[in-house]
């Protein structure tokens, strides 16, 4: 985590502040861009469904789709004044800085390693239809944040 | 994106049979493997998550990433031959491609299984859950899966 914030700080990335109730990403568009939070909370939704808030400072917004090259998935709202730092043109920083990159993956690895333990989990109890509800709540958290207790390489909070 | 293979053509070849344990749930060594070819199965808690039938898929990543224990058992279905990357975090600090490569899957796998959870929690009092549940595991393992 310190040589990824020192990496990214070392970039001198622009601040930008959003007013409560505005948009960082949107559903269905495409900005090319990444957010890290700084300060503030933000509210995470998907096809209606709202998936996770964001209130840790260093979490980061939108790499699934600048990494995927497709629009974004979720939409991401400021909940109260929020700012964060700008990765303008992310693709071309993380190719070449291998910190950052390797940050990114950390991050993506954290989450999918809690949804696969989560998801044998779910296998074991799938005849346990109370319990279900309760579990799929759980897998949607694990894919929109790191979960408590990640791995330091993982310590920031990741979503989209 | 470039492959993984042709990233990783100076490591050197491993290669096992049928039956082989190729990782073992438990303490990691910090290496990671690239699928040169073959049939590898992935098992965590006994359950057959995955099989890994890809040529370049990157096997042991997320104990490099994660610096954890490796929570899964990876088994040689048939004849498998692999690259060994001995210091997996090393060579991905080296190269922020592949860094970005692995990142890249990573979000690939979140994404389809995301999208597959917003729906299946839509659709949970349909009684579709077992062949969806399937779906779930080739989702969030970047493979198929058999049961």
């Amino acid at each position: 985590m310190i040589s990824a914030m020192s990496s990214l700080a070392a970039l001198s990335l622009p601040l930008e502040t959003f007013a409560p109730g505005t948009h960082l990403t949107t559903e269905g568009t495409r900005s090319g861009q990444l957010y890290i939070l700084v300060s503030g909370r933000l509210s995470v939704q998907r096809e209606g469904v709202s998936l996770a808030t964001i209130d840790e400072p260093g979490a980061i917004i939108g790499e699934m789709a600048v990494l995927l090259g497709i629009p974004h998935s979720a939409t991401v709202v400021a909940q109260t004044e929020a700012t964060v730092r700008v990765v303008a043109d992310a693709l071309d920083t993380l190719s070449q800085n291998a910190e950052f990159a390797l940050h990114l993956a950390t991050i993506a690895c954290a989450r999918l390693n809690a949804t696969s333990a989560l998801l044998v989990e779910l296998k074991s109890h799938a005849a346990g239809k109370a319990k279900e509800q309760a579990l799929m709540g759980r897998i949607l958290m694990a894919l929109a944040a790191t979960p408590k207790g990640a791995p330091a390489r993982a310590s920031w909070v990741d979503h989209e | 994106m470039a492959n993984l293979l042709t990233l990783t053509t100076s490591y050197p070849v491993l290669s096992l049979r049928a039956g082989e344990r190729l990782i073992e749930a438990g303490e990691a060594r910090g290496e990671m493997f690239v699928l040169m070819h073959g049939h590898l199965k992935v098992e965590r808690d006994g359950v057959e998550i995955a099989r890994l039938i890809e040529p370049g898929t990157l096997v042991g990543e997320m104990s490099v990433l994660l610096g954890t224990d490796h929570t899964a058992d990876v088994t040689a279905l048939n004849d498998v031959e692999v690259r060994h990357i001995e210091d997996g975090w090393r060579w991905l600090e080296s190269s922020p491609i592949a860094a970005l490569h692995i990142a890249t899957m990573a979000c690939q796998r979140l994404d389809r299984t995301s999208a597959m959870l917003v729906e299946l929690r839509r659709e949970a009092k349909e009684g579709r859950e077992h062949s969806f549940l399937e779906r779930l595991f080739g989702a969030v393992t970047g493979a198929d899966t058999r049961n």
